[in-house]
């Protein structure tokens, strides 16, 4: 028999560097893959005093937005987690929804990370749904954008770089398109245009009877943002760190304007200004007949939430929590509440109020004059 | 706590992850490129710290034998032993600092690297997030922004069969040009250990994490596979094209790791006749395998110091002597 062999101090020492550099990678690998790990972060809708949001547990949620009575929790499907050896992921097989759930007709629809899209009855609400596209398997990559209704059809983009058109009715598929890069931009459709940014840095006009390309705009970023179509214009923002306005008939630019950072939220337009969250911390007012800054507006954390308007309150979001109320007749703006959690999420609004969906998976309900709040539980 | 981080992040893991991205920029938006160039930059920087760190482990290599025979003498002692060891140590100029020292200065920037490299290849919404606030506003690296994870045959932001296993293989060959074949029984399984782990355990994390870090790691290893040839030779590793050499060490350098002292040992010498018999103590075996290249000591027919005398060549003797031991 050997006997146990002592390890000398200097293999030692090596064997704790060892282990303490494989711990180190570990740990911080997992922090860093937290943030590139999906989880989620769906706004919402309200229809007849219903909310509609989607929750970091994978689940379609419906709260009453007079008492925060939670309706039904639904959840999309369960997937097998993909961890591997000493993954960072965590044991949920939950699927992350970005797509904020949307009301068609008496159709509540959501996007799953899954690549699937639900529908599900609003009149009479239960744990399956009234359809599933695709029925087999998913469209072949995540669905970030959210869902747009139109004319009793629904439209959205995938990550396997193609643009969908389904039959609201049944789900079934009316035409898709498959562009270059991933599609993560949530589409918008003025008469019969269909608008939306590609990863490929190219921003597309579509026919959305059949899906043909009408025009497409190049710029020097990857686009994921929502446009706004507002009379014959229609407003984007790319990677690149400008927002861009172009006529949306023809796809010519008007104007472009570059900030310090990424343009993530949907911009609001009212009375000749667009105002424009940006992740540089500011919001940018912009004049929308020229492109030229108005003002700004520096509320000192990334604004990646999409503001509301309420009368003549727009209400936005910083990351770190804090709701700030903005006058848009330009008296200045105020700090509602601070919610002291994370907000990602495209804020809610509804009858006055504004709902806020934190990264600690809570709701919350402010009210967009007082700042009054109200904690909803949608777990 | 949190300050420490976020002096990490502005000191060291941001500038990495924009030069990463500019890089990448360059190299034809090739994202694995610029991993590879920035490892190889990175590691050419580290050259003097590593060649430190490299000798360092050699000399005390060569010490293990002294080091071994003083514990040996003073079983019963272990403070004069001690005292022996680190009078021995001093002698020779070694601190088992200078091993571990540049390990530990290096390993930040390791450390950098590898967060960068994931947080780059980030695919999820809340990963561009968190880019967001780390690009720097007056480069030009926002609009590069995803970047292309596609090299050669990999999504770099998936992990690879294939890059696990290379990751071990290469890293195990790394690991046995640092062991001493001529190690006593202790340090031999000791090496073994260090030899197997390594390999082991980052070729197990490779299945589960990006293969843009397999990337930085093969490269990695590599870099350092070579520095180390060109600082210590080829060490342990047995190459077959070399006629089983290891720097001189013999094919049978692995049978003879453990063995008892003062017993008659036979070297391989094919191209010659002779065998050389050693008849030494286990430092003196130590030496000579550890000698500073052994193949030429071979070759010249005895260029070891003086206090190896004991060495003596047996005329025609080798070959029954090699064909007994088949």
């Amino acid at each position: 028999m050997h006997k146990l062999k002592k390890i000398r101090p200097v293999y030692k020492i090596a064997f704790l560097i060892l282990t303490l550099f494989a711990v180190v990678i570990a740990l911080p690998g997992c922090s860093a893959t937290r943030g590139a790990v999906a989880r989620g972060w769906a706004g919402g809708v309200v229809e007849d005093g219903v909310i509609y949001t989607g929750s970091m547990e994978g689940n379609l949620v419906s709260v009453n937005a007079t008492d925060g009575r939670l309706i039904i929790s639904i959840p999309l499907e369960t997937q097998e987690p993909s961890s591997g050896f000493l993954s960072c992921a965590q044991g949920s097989s939950a699927i992350a929804i970005y797509s904020s759930p949307m009301i068609a007709d008496d159709l509540v629809c959501v996007g799953g990370y899954n690549g699937k899209v639900y529908a599900f009855s609003r009149s009479e609400i239960r744990q399956e749904p009234r359809w599933v596209y695709p029925r087999q398997d998913n469209v072949g990559g995540s669905i970030i954008g959210s869902i747009i209704y139109n004319n009793g059809k629904l439209y959205f983009g995938s990550a396997n770089n193609r643009v969908f058109a389904l039959d609201a009715t049944d789900g079934y598929k009316e035409w898709e398109i498959e562009l270059p890069d991933k599609v993560w931009s949530t589409p918008a459709i003025m008469n019969d245009t269909l608008y939306i940014g590609c990863f490929d840095k190219k921003f597309y006009a579509l026919d959305t009877a059949d899906g043909s390309i009408k025009w497409e705009f190049e710029t020097e970023g990857a686009i994921v943002s929502t446009p706004v179509v507002d009379g014959n214009t229609v407003y984007f923002s790319s990677f690149d760190r400008s927002l861009y306005a172009l006529n949306a008939a023809t796809g010519s630019l008007k104007w472009k304007y570059s900030a310090d950072n990424w343009f993530w939220a949907t911009p609001v337009i009212y009375n000749g200004a667009i105002f424009a969250p940006c992740l540089d911390g500011k919001i940018y007012i912009i004049d929308t007949a020229n492109g030229k800054k108005k003002s700004d507006y520096d509320l000192e954390s990334p604004v990646s939430s999409s503001p509301v308007l309420i009368d003549d309150v727009l209400v936005a979001a910083t990351q770190d929590g804090v709701i700030y109320g903005i006058d848009i007749t330009g008296t200045g703006y105020k700090d509602l509440v601070n919610l002291e959690e994370m907000i990602f999420a495209p804020l809610i609004a509804g009858d006055g109020k504004v709902y806020v969906h934190t990264n600690l998976d809570t709701l919350h309900e402010v009210d967009a004059k007082t700042g009054a709040k109200r904690e909803i539980y949608i777990k | 706590m949190e300050w420490i981080g976020s002096i990490w992040d502005l000191i060291i893991l941001n500038p990495v992850i924009n030069i990463l991205i500019m890089l990448s920029d360059y190299l034809v938006g090739s994202f694995g490129l610029a991993i590879m160039v920035l490892t190889v930059v990175v590691n050419l920087l580290m050259y003097p710290l590593t060649q430190r760190q490299l000798k360092a482990t050699k000399a005390m290599q060569a010490m293990q034998a002294e080091i071994a025979e003083v514990r040996k003498k003073y079983a019963k002692d272990k403070q004069k032993a001690a005292q022996e060891q680190m009078r021995l140590m001093k002698e020779s100029g070694v601190s088992p600092a200078g091993c571990l020292l540049p390990m530990l200065v290096q390993m930040p920037v390791w450390i950098a690297l590898y967060q960068s490299v994931i947080r780059l290849l980030a695919t999820a919404p809340e990963g561009f997030m968190d880019l967001s606030q780390r690009l720097y506003t007056s480069w030009p690296v926002f609009s590069q922004i995803p970047l292309n994870s596609h090299f050669l045959w990999l999504n770099l932001a998936n992990p690879d069969m294939f890059m696990a296993i290379l990751v071990g293989v290469s890293m195990w060959v790394q690991q046995k040009m640092t062991t001493n074949p001529g190690a006593d029984p202790q340090q031999a399984a000791q090496g073994q250990m260090m030899l197997w782990m390594m390999p082991l355990m980052f070729g197990f994390l490779c299945l589960s994490l990006p293969s843009g870090l397999a990337v930085y790691w093969v490269t990695s290893t590599i870099i350092r596979i070579i520095m180390q040839y060109f600082s210590t030779g080829w060490g342990g590793l047995t190459l077959p094209f070399r006629g089983g050499g290891t720097s001189g060490k013999g094919p049978d350098t692995k049978k003879n790791q453990g063995r008892v002292p003062k017993q008659k040992r036979t070297l391989s010498a094919d191209d010659t006749s002779a065998d050389i018999v050693i008849e030494s103590s286990p430092a003196q075996e130590e030496r000579i395998e550890d000698g500073e290249s052994g193949s030429e000591s071979e070759d010249s027919g005895g260029s070891y110091s003086t206090s190896y005398q004991s060495i003596r060549r047996k005329a025609g003797g080798g070959r029954s002597r090699r064909n007994k031991r088949r």
